[in-house]
């Protein structure tokens, strides 16, 4: 999604979940907070295929910010992950390949390791979200970060994936002794 | 230890179920004979968990932003009124 399709997304509508949310006694802050959730839900849906604007696009965030503020708010399951509360919304078993081994661990380290990460490896993260992430091929990969072709994308992917690898290794293992 | 790129395309293939079944028997073998290699199927998960973790907090950091600008732009002053109006008791 481009920047203009999420601010067109937002003006239209942000203020249909706001008015559902204050109407229930919640908070602006909690309105953006599922808001931003359900548009990165459908972000999410749009990867590998252009998203297009229509009317039910709107229907469909707005019905996962509801379901979202429901879950969180009325039901208080504000620590549940993102993945717990969308599993099964529309039939999407979500992406099984990120299924976190470690997803009963404290959201500490990940948040520790994110923030090594944002630090110290900036472009090697870029390029991997591109990929894992936003799903971009080979070629559209090699384009956005200047390589010479697909090969020296995959093998400096391949790099990347390793160094992060061993980043994420190394800081989980260090957070396990610094609460064990 | 440093995985050579077809073992890491390997793994990578079959934790991202692009595998063949041959690939996976394959995997399974040396899974089955390299201790190491176990370990790094765990961290490799791990890591791909993490990249989109990071993927999500950028998009969360670009969505801030675009609040933030919203409602402080002169242009959007009828979408704020209206927002912040839900709120007022």
């Amino acid at each position: 999604m481009t920047k203009t399709m999420v601010e067109v997304l937002y003006l239209r509508i942000f203020p249909a979940v706001a008015r559902y949310v204050a109407k229930r006694g919640g908070t602006l802050e909690e309105a953006k907070d599922v808001f931003h959730d359900a548009l990165l839900v459908y972000h999410e849906k749009t990867f590998n295929r252009p998203p297009i604007l229509r009317l039910d696009e709107g229907a469909y965030i707005f019905g996962v910010a509801r379901h979202l503020w429901i879950k969180r708010y009325a039901e208080n399951q504000r620590y549940a992950s993102l993945d717990k509360l969308i599993a099964g919304l529309d039939g999407d078993s979500g992406m099984d390949w990120a299924d976190d081994p470690q997803s009963g661990e404290p959201a500490p380290a990940t948040q520790r390791i994110l923030r090594v990460l944002q630090t110290a490896g900036q472009r090697c993260m870029q390029l991997l979200t591109s990929f894992y992430y936003e799903k971009l091929d080979m070629q559209e990969l090699a384009r956005r970060f200047g390589f010479s072709g697909t090969r020296s994308a995959t093998v400096q992917k391949f790099k990347c994936l390793e160094k992060v690898r061993k980043v994420v290794k190394e800081k989980s293992l260090q957070y396990e002794d610094f609460v064990g | 230890m440093k995985t050579s790129l077809d073992n890491q395309q390997l793994m990578e293939d079959c934790l991202l179920g692009q595998a063949t079944g041959t690939q996976q028997a394959l995997l399974q073998a040396k899974l089955l004979l390299d201790p190491e290699l176990r370990d790094e199927v765990y961290w490799q998960r791990r890591t791909y968990a993490i990249i989109r973790e990071y993927g999500r907090m950028q998009f969360r950091n670009e969505l801030d932003l675009l609040h933030q600008a919203l409602f402080a732009a002169p242009e959007h002053r009828s979408f704020r009124d209206r927002v912040l109006g839900f709120f007022r008791k």
